[in-house]
């Protein structure tokens, strides 16, 4: 069944269906004919009874048996009426007709009814007449009748079947064309395909069915089959041209270039590596070629670990540096790179060697000169130390000669009171003006000391850093100071907050602020200071409309002791603007001046906005 | 009434045969005949139809069965009528004494005693519907509806077709098929 083409297969089914469905319904109308046939034979042979049971009612009730005879004679006529048999009420044959001479038969039951038996139909009829029952009436028909009729209609059904499923041989065989024939065709295109590999093989398609989908898919598939290939034969001579222009970008590489086999044996070496060893490929290739012989006696080691290595399955470096002796004796340093690759459908190991002769030369050159730079680094640091300490050492004694220096100072000055208290009133003037001038001197003598005290403080006193609100900060210095009436002290524009060393920018601004009102020729002036975002810092300035100083004098100013004026003419030290250029600079700030006779001047300084570094950070000098 | 002892015998042996009656050992062969006469009488009754009459007393009250002159079937009938309805309705056996009796009755048996009042009987059963039933030679002729004889061993019946005819009453086919027909 599994095995039959489809055509017989469609042929079985539409058959099968066709006369199982046909044999079942003529079985069935035979079956109900047959039944409907038997049922009116019954109803017939009923009726027949009761008519002849009413016509020899009469007989019976007046007993007259040849009139009866005579009755039942009549029944003749009916062709399959065997036999009739009346009988009286006790049971005795009464009067009889029968076709064929024998022994009348026993009635078969009493009461009304029928019953087949074999060929013969038995209907008994009692003959009753208002509750009296004068006999009993028995008619035996033959069903001869009914099994002619029946075969008759047997014979017709069995030739109606027997045309009828030729017919529907005849229409399956035309109509299962309409599904084979597309599937044939479809099964013959496959043959085409797997047993002549003829990709082309189409199917035409019949109608949008199933099977049209089918062909429709086929043909698709066909065709993606074919395109396919198509583009693997493309594909296939794309990486022909690939592995040509490989190996020509490899036979022309600058690099020697070699491929290993698992056990470390060259499978090829490119034209650079037979021209920098001078080994040519074939001894390379060469079996009992010993590949250690070109490596350095120094390397060997390295190569062979290696080998060690890859053989236990363990990962190596892909890329190493070693060195390579040529047959000549020449010695290369070789850089390589390897990878594991395919070759010819065999797993090896190819390696990119690079001659880094040169540059390992100049490498070591660099590292010589960059031991000599060191060598200066360290001279130049060892100075520095010096420098420092030598540094630190004058700091230090500034601020013990200075402070040692004021005691002395205080007794001079303390001395010089007493002298004039004990001499009261033999004072003259000119010993009192003395007097004056003594101590006077003496407090300039401890400003002077103040100021090298304070100077040398700078680089000795750590920093406390905070936010510093630099408007509040100058009010505050304003206040300090107390200028004259006459003096109008302001900020001009915004004023940064800045997070730094509060005590030394307020230094810086009482010793600019102090300057410009102190040195002002004038009791009444301006001082204005405004600041200027200038990156990672803010650079303030401190404009005042007092004298001004000439250009040649601008270096001087900053010197510690100068004063442009002379000492008696005001009181100053001379300190000031050193101290203030020391604290700016000791902030990597930079200190400058603008001014000219008669322009009044300016002082710009520069203040990180931050503290660089740690918020403990300080100048070099670290000391306590 | 040739060789009667040899018809009553057959005639016993008849009516055992046809009808089953039970047969007393004992009893005369003249009660037999006269027992099957007065089954006859009644099986007449089953295939005559009386016209449904002006007067519905007829229908509704008892079917009476009229016995003119003397004769043993009055008993037999008597014991009939006691045991069975006739034609749906109570029997009642009526012993005609007076002429004018007559008309009361549905049916009306005829002894031969009456042989001499039957022209008067009949001018009072003519164009009625009473079935009148007699056993004596050539009363059929004379008008009576149904005569009862002898022939051979059977007992057989005479219908006398136009007094039928006359009397409106409807005798069935069957009934006409088994009897001798008279004018």
């Amino acid at each position: 069944m599994k095995d039959l083409s489809i055509r017989d297969k469609l042929l079985l089914v539409i058959l099968g269906t066709t006369i199982v469905a046909l044999l079942l319904g003529f079985a069935v109308m035979i079956w109900y004919n047959v039944r409907t046939f038997r049922r009116e034979m019954v109803a017939d042979a009923l009726v027949r009874a009761q008519v002849v049971g009413g016509y020899t009612l009469s007989e019976l009730a007046f007993g007259d048996a040849a009139e009866a005879t005579r009755t039942l004679g009549k029944l003749r006529s009916i062709p399959d009426l065997e036999r009739a048999s009346l009988y009286d009420r006790e049971g005795k044959l009464f009067a009889a007709f029968s076709r064929s001479p024998g022994e009348p038969e026993q009635l078969p039951f009493d009461s009304a009814g029928f019953a087949f038996d074999g060929d013969i139909l038995h209907v008994v009829q009692p003959i009753v007449s208002e509750n009296e029952r004068y006999g009993t009436l028995h008619l035996c028909t033959s069903t001869r009748a009914l099994t002619a009729t029946t075969q008759r209609y047997l014979t017709v059904v069995l030739a109606l079947s027997a045309g009828l499923i030729g017919l529907a041989v005849v229409a399956a065989v035309r109509l299962q064309g309409v599904i084979s024939k597309p599937v044939l065709r479809l099964a013959e295109a496959a043959r085409r395909v797997s047993q002549d590999g003829d990709f082309s093989a189409r199917v035409a398609k019949q109608g949008d069915d199933e099977v049209g989908a089918l062909c429709n898919a086929w043909n698709e598939m066909l065709g993606q089959i074919q395109q396919r290939q198509e583009e693997q034969a493309l594909a296939e001579a794309a990486l022909r041209r690939s592995e040509e222009r490989f190996r020509g970008i490899i036979e022309r590489s600058n690099d020697a270039i070699y491929v290993l086999r698992g056990e470390g044996q060259f499978s090829y070496v490119n034209p650079k590596f037979e021209e920098l060893l001078e080994v040519t490929l074939e001894e390379a290739t060469a079996p009992d070629f010993d590949n250690l012989r070109i490596v350095t006696p120094e390397s060997r080691e390295l190569i062979r670990d290696q080998r060690a290595r890859r053989s236990r399955g363990e990962q190596t470096e892909s890329r190493y540096e070693f060195k390579c002796v040529s047959r000549s004796g020449r010695v290369f340093d070789f850089e390589v790179n390897t990878t594991d690759i395919e070759w010819g459908n065999e797993p090896v190991r190819m390696g990119i060697m690079r001659d880094i002769t040169a540059r390992k030369m100049a490498e070591r050159r660099l590292q010589e000169q960059q031991h000599q730079l060191g060598e200066h680094a360290r001279q130049v640091e060892r100075y520095a130390l010096v420098l420092e300490r030598s540094n630190r050492e004058l700091d230090q004694f500034a601020y013990v000669v200075s402070h040692d220096l004021r005691a002395p100072l205080r007794a001079i000055s303390n001395l010089s009171s007493w002298i004039e208290s004990d001499l009261g009133n033999g004072l003259t003037p000119e010993i009192r003006e003395q007097m004056d001038l003594l101590r006077r001197r003496v407090r300039r003598m401890e400003s002077l000391i103040n100021g090298i005290l304070e100077y040398s403080r700078i680089g000795r006193v750590r920093a406390i850093v905070e936010e510093v609100a630099v408007a509040d900060l100058i009010a505050e210095v304003v206040e300090d100071l107390a200028p004259p009436p006459g003096f109008s002290i302001r900020t001009v524009g915004e004023m940064p907050v800045l997070h730094t060393d509060k005590v030394r920018l307020a230094q810086v601004f009482a010793n600019l602020i102090g300057n410009a009102v102190k040195h002002h020729p004038r009791s009444s002036g301006r001082v204005e200071i405004s600041a200027r975002d200038i990156e990672d810092a803010v650079e303030f300035a401190v404009r005042d409309d007092g004298a001004g100083i000439a250009p040649e004098h601008h270096e001087r100013i900053f010197a510690i002791f100068e004063t442009l004026k002379s000492r008696d003419e005001l009181e100053s030290t001379g300190v000031g603007l050193a101290i203030v250029k020391r604290i700016v600079e000791d902030r990597g700030g930079v200190l400058a001046v603008e001014s000219d006779v008669g322009e009044g001047a300016t002082f710009y300084f520069s203040w990180p906005k931050a503290v660089p570094g740690d918020s403990g950070a300080e100048s070099p000098g670290r000391r306590e | 009434m040739l060789k009667a002892g040899a018809i009553a015998v057959a005639l016993l042996a008849a009516v055992q045969a046809a009808l089953g009656l039970p047969v007393a050992v004992a009893a005369a062969e003249r009660d037999f005949e006269y027992q099957l006469k007065a089954e006859f009488v009644e099986r007449f009754t089953r295939f005559v139809d009386w016209p449904e009459s002006a007067s519905g007393e007829r229908d509704e009250g008892p079917f009476v069965i009229g016995v003119m002159g003397d004769s043993p079937i009055a008993a037999q009938l008597a014991q009939i009528v006691a045991q069975r309805k006739i034609k749906g309705r109570e029997g009642r056996l009526l012993q005609v004494t007076d002429l004018e009796q007559v008309t009361q009755c549905d049916l009306l048996f005829i002894a031969a005693s009456a042989a001499d009042q039957l022209a008067a009987i009949l001018s009072r059963t003519e164009n009625q519907a009473i079935l009148t039933v007699a056993d004596s030679e050539g009363f059929g002729g004379r008008g009576v509806l149904i005569n009862l004889y002898r022939e051979g061993e059977y007992l057989r019946f005479e219908i006398n077709r136009s007094a039928v005819e006359k009397s409106g009453l409807r005798f069935s086919s069957n009934l006409l098929r088994l009897a001798r027909l008279v004018e």
